[in-house]
């Protein structure tokens, strides 16, 4: 099906509020992190989706890399 | 000779886990990077800001978009300015454009900063990634990015009165001014790009791309990460007091 129409995408296709639950957003000292619920072995899990900082030494920092798990305290 | 004839009983069990955790962190930085390790270095006085997708305004998008939420930047923004240790603001734009008020926020934060900023067009900076990426000091494009000119749209639920349009034009006159107020572009060449036909696929506007941004005074210079670095380590330097000569030479 091919929509020829100026609407936004999600007015015709509402979003499902279930996909705001997955992600997350928590602060971190210097910035916030992005988390997305693991679905897998344990439910607690997070996994990093991405980091928002300015400090670009905190993009090297193993500790917050995208991909990484984090478990919330 | 004597050294290796006494082999030392190897603790198995704990370096086993140790290695299997360091294999699965190598598999997960692979996966999720495409290599095994990341540069280290050391403290930095430019901070970077990275204004990527879709500027999301008071209507929070569904979460497959990527999506640069004002609320998080602006606090940055403001830390950025009064943290001491942060002498300069590398701002690097790919973004498609989004909410005109959150857009026009960001520039003003921007462009009201007192250290220096500079910004880098990368791949695009379209509709409000345009007043954004004029709201520095000094402003790059890359040679093949691209930024697109348009009118303000609407989408959505809209009350068909001559004042609504009204209500739109003054919003595209606030970008506008700040567009020919932050770079040396003239309000008429800027409003011939913004409303001209035939560019654009069934629509009004212009898609101008690296030197063309440049040529017509949006954007100050073509160039990559290595000249903007350069140039704000430049202002940076204009902008610090300057020291008696007795004092520097030792």
């Amino acid at each position: 099906m091919i929509l020829y129409t100026y609407t936004a995408e999600q007015s015709i296709f509402p979003v499902d509020d279930r996909e705001f639950l997955k992600q997350k957003m928590i602060d971190i000292p210097g910035g916030h992190l992005l988390l997305e619920k693991d679905e897998g072995e344990n439910n607690d899990g997070y996994r990093i989706v991405r980091l928002y900082s300015t400090d670009p030494n905190m993009y090297l920092n193993q500790q917050y890399t995208p991909g990484q798990r984090y478990t919330l305290e | 000779m004597s050294d290796s004839s006494n082999p030392q009983p190897s603790p198995s069990n704990p370096n086993q886990d140790q290695g299997k955790e360091q294999k699965d962190g190598i598999l997960d930085k692979i996966q999720q990077l495409g290599q095994t390790n990341v540069p280290q270095m050391d403290q930095s006085n430019i901070h970077v800001l990275t204004i990527i997708g879709q500027i999301e305004g008071h209507m929070q998008l569904p979460p497959q978009n990527k999506t640069t939420k004002y609320e998080h930047i602006i606090p940055q923004l403001v830390a950025a300015e009064q943290n001491p240790k942060i002498e300069g603001l590398l701002i690097i734009l790919n973004t498609v454009g989004g909410d005109v008020e959150a857009g026009l926020a960001l520039s003003e934060m921007i462009s009201s900063m007192s250290k220096p900023t500079v910004t880098l067009v990368l791949g695009g900076g379209h509709s409000i990634g345009v007043p954004i990426a004029v709201a520095s000091n000094y402003s790059f494009i890359a040679e093949t990015a691209t930024m697109t000119i348009h009118p303000v749209r609407l989408t959505g639920l809209v009350i068909g009165v001559p004042q609504t349009f009204e209500y739109l034009d003054k919003m595209q006159d606030r970008v506008i001014s700040f567009v020919t107020r932050h770079s040396s572009i003239t309000e008429e060449n800027f409003k011939e790009l913004m409303l001209s036909k035939g560019n654009l696929t069934r629509d009004i506007g212009t898609n101008v791309i690296g030197k063309d941004a440049v040529s017509s005074g949006l954007i100050n210079e073509v160039g990559g990460i290595g000249q903007a670095i350069k140039k704000l380590n430049e202002l940076i330097e204009e902008g610090k007091p300057t020291t008696d000569g007795k004092d520097v030479i030792q």
